[in-house]
């Protein structure tokens, strides 16, 4: 994504016209290229969609600023929307995002989607930061060394946050 | 990543959970014309509460009055806790051996009460200050003391004050590693079978209390929001565990004291908090409405015990 220098020397100072387009070009390109599955990862961490598409906003807003300084943006942004997921819904957790939810579900599929409304709500239930674990191991795939990276952790910790967050949502659906 | 049963429908639920949403084209266009046309503005205010202030102008008073709050903090003098006085002696009625490692006394078999009080007090003609809440008992004779930043001597201070005690004291540096030292101690607390519980990256200038006393469980820690500057002490404490914050809002959590089973502090606005943990679960429950007139600590009615301790009418 950066430009390099093709004489193998140090790289000549870009001119800042050279550096703008540059980094819209990278900027637009991740727009194109993540801004839906950023926004649907958000939705899975809040469970609203409003607030799902201003983390991710604010996500490339803050990426945008520090474009320059980012090695791995796309990395990068995935973090922005985890950490904004997690400090919006650290706030706005409510019971009532469930109750959206069972709007928003596909009619035709009861049988299944009991099931997995079950899962959802127990999901719920779960403190932030395990749930915040499991989207990322079970929704996005991510290893436990890429989960502790994202959340800022050792990858012990985030082995052991999703390990417990199963054991807490086993124990929440057999309720 | 699991042999759990059920992760399967867990990754099918959340992937019909993503799908159920429709990314609206236009506003997805419109979204990138305001990130890449430069209006950025507009761009973070788009999400605007249909009623009130928008989100974002709420979150900078916050803010705001956030760093008021700092700023007038830090040009307060410290005060005691508790009783709202600047505390310039030990209480009196604490031996100052104990005050000077924040400890009113060591009962076998439980966890002490921590009162969680700034103190002030001369050590070899040097003004010192420090906190209370950083010191548990692992057992009757095993105690963990986190030698704040900025304390002379404090380890080898500790440690002289423990010396004519019948303890073995592990002695913490702030900013020191402790998880070797919790998983030496955790097997004499918690007994066979009995995993400590991953503290994360708490290192010692983060934990404020180790609570792993009485119940024979792993326990919790009590994490600072940052790493206290000299002389403030980790005063103020979010409950944690699993590194999951339980406290942290609408405001810090003066921790008072804890035993076996709960914890007690009192909010920014002076209401009585009490938290309870669930040992098989190893969660916290915090019940902020709970009725401090039925409540008990350490089978003292709640109030008696505040009011005897903090000073709180």
């Amino acid at each position: 994504m950066r430009s390099e220098s093709t004489t193998g020397g140090p790289a000549a100072p870009r001119a800042p016209v050279e550096a703008v387009a540059e980094q819209e070009a990278g900027l637009r390109a991740l727009f194109a290229g993540e801004y839906e599955a950023m926004v649907r990862l958000a939705f899975v961490l809040v469970n609203d969609r409003h607030d799902a598409e201003e983390i991710v906003q604010d996500a490339f807003v803050d990426l945008q600023a520090r474009w320059s300084a980012v090695l791995n943006p796309g990395g990068y942004l995935r973090t922005a929307v985890v950490n904004g997921a997690r400090r919006r819904g650290r706030r706005e957790r409510r019971r009532s995002d469930i109750l959206h939810r069972f709007e928003r579900t596909i009619v035709g599929e009861a049988a299944s989607i009991d099931v997995y409304d079950h899962t959802l709500d127990a999901l719920e239930v779960l403190p932030e930061r395990q749930h915040t674990a499991l989207v990322l191991a079970y929704y996005v795939g991510l290893s436990s060394s890429e989960i502790a990276e994202v959340l800022g952790c050792r990858p012990g910790t985030a082995k052991s946050l999703v390990h417990r967050g199963l054991q807490r949502l086993r124990k929440e659906m057999d309720r | 990543m699991s042999e759990f049963p059920d992760a399967p429908r867990l990754a099918e639920a959340l992937q019909r959970q993503a799908q159920s949403i429709q990314i609206d084209p236009a506003e997805r266009a419109a979204a990138e014309e305001r990130l890449l046309g430069g209006d950025v503005t507009v761009l973070r205010l788009r999400s605007e509460s249909p009623v009130g202030p928008p989100r974002r102008n709420r979150s900078l008073a916050l803010v705001a009055a956030a760093l008021a709050i700092v700023v007038v903090a830090a040009l307060l003098p410290q005060r005691d806790s508790g009783t709202g006085e600047v505390a310039t002696e030990p209480p009196e009625s604490v031996d100052e051996s104990a005050v000077v490692l924040g400890l009113p006394s060591l009962v076998p078999g439980h966890c002490q009460a921590l009162d969680g009080a700034v103190r002030r007090y001369s050590v070899g003609g040097s003004e010192v200050l420090v906190g209370g809440t950083y010191l548990s008992a692992i057992d009757a004779r095993s105690v963990v003391v986190l030698v704040p930043p900025g304390l002379p001597g404090g380890r080898q201070m500790v440690l002289d004050g423990l010396a004519d005690q019948d303890v073995i004291a592990y002695v913490v540096d702030a900013g020191e590693e402790i998880r070797p030292v919790l998983e030496e101690l955790v097997p004499i607390a918690c007994g066979p079978g009995r995993q400590l519980v991953d503290l994360g990256t708490g290192r010692a200038s983060e934990v404020a209390c180790l609570d792993y006393g009485g119940t024979g469980f792993a326990g919790f820690v009590f994490v600072g929001p940052t790493q206290p500057p000299v002389g403030c002490i980790t005063k103020q404490f979010t409950l944690v565990i699993d590194d999951e914050p339980l406290a942290d809002e609408p405001g810090w959590l003066d921790v008072y004291g804890c035993d076996g089973g709960s914890v007690f502090g009192l909010d920014d606005e002076r209401n009585v908090r009490k938290t309870y943990y669930d040992c098989d679960s190893q969660l916290l429950f915090t019940d902020t409405e709970s009725d401090p007139l039925e409540s008990t600590f350490n089978g003292e009615p709640l109030l008696t015990f505040i009011r005897r301790n903090v000073g709180l009418n």
